[in-house]
């Protein structure tokens, strides 16, 4: 059970890292909008020429192979239940490594959302 | 460059389909998978495994699907916070469920039934959040 746990949170550290990274890529990119699907194609260049996307893609890669030893030792509900302190480590590091503000409403909303997802994992293993 | 902003309804329907189509990308991909299981690996069964299955069309459309999602994942991540962007793309957990119930009349539990509603009052709650808007920030 514990090396279980070590494992998806091994994955998950990996996981939040690829999002960050591509945030940070997101963060340089210019935004779009609208039905001119000119600008999607500039978009889809740039996107592809930042670094931190492919980095991240990478790093979810990794993700993917602590995931899986962590599926071949325990029941999919499990992983899954354990899978939610993705959402703790989201909030620590868009905080730490992005400066965004957790309000007490994203902290709240948050949490009732994990905790959904726990009963809703739960509910479906019978 | 780009501003981080609040939770418009019309982002909240982005991100929702961004989890439904990876949710239909996986059906996909399961139904289209074919030849035996990989049991054992090794690499010749590796090899043949992903020989037969590129060519599955099921799973080709699949890869696609994955492919214009995370494009679409981008944009989001352009729009607004990732703290408030991934809590919020997992919300199909409960709302393909909910569906289920509303219009296929499926039974559920009442385990399944506080797991929605707790759902659903976080993307509410969540709603409320307040993004600061991120100072500029130079491109590389």
């Amino acid at each position: 059970m514990i090396r279980t746990v070590l494992y998806v949170l091994i994955a998950e550290t990996w996981n939040t890292a690829g999002q960050l990274l591509f945030k940070k890529s997101a963060k340089t990119l210019p935004p779009v909008s609208g039905a001119d699907w000119r600008t999607y194609g500039t978009f889809l260049k740039d996107l592809l020429r930042r670094p931190g996307i492919l980095l991240g893609l990478m790093s979810m890669a990794v993700g993917l192979i602590f995931w899986l030893a962590a599926l071949s030792q325990a029941a999919l509900n499990v992983v899954f239940v354990l899978g939610s302190m993705q959402y703790i480590l989201i909030l620590i590091f868009s905080r730490l490594f992005l400066g965004e503000k957790i309000d007490g409403n994203r902290l709240l909303g948050t949490f009732f959302i994990a905790l959904g997802i726990i009963l809703v994992t739960l509910s479906s293993s019978r | 460059m780009s501003k981080t902003g609040n939770l418009t309804l019309k982002i909240f329907f982005a991100v929702f389909m961004n989890d439904l189509i990876d949710a239909i990308a996986q059906v996909l991909m399961k139904k289209g998978i074919v030849g035996e299981a990989l049991i054992s690996w090794n690499s010749h069964n590796l090899f043949s495994f992903v020989i037969q299955n590129a060519v599955s069309p099921l799973v080709i459309a699949g890869i696609i699907l994955y492919s214009l999602n995370f494009f679409l994942w981008i944009i989001i991540l352009t729009k607004i916070d990732l703290s408030l962007a991934v809590p919020l793309g997992s919300t199909t957990y409960a709302l393909i469920p909910l569906s289920a119930v509303i219009f296929l009349h499926e039974r559920i539990s009442m385990t399944g039934i506080a797991g929605i509603l707790c759902v659903v009052i976080g993307i509410l709650i969540l709603s409320k959040s307040k993004s600061a808007i991120s100072p500029e920030v130079p491109a590389p």
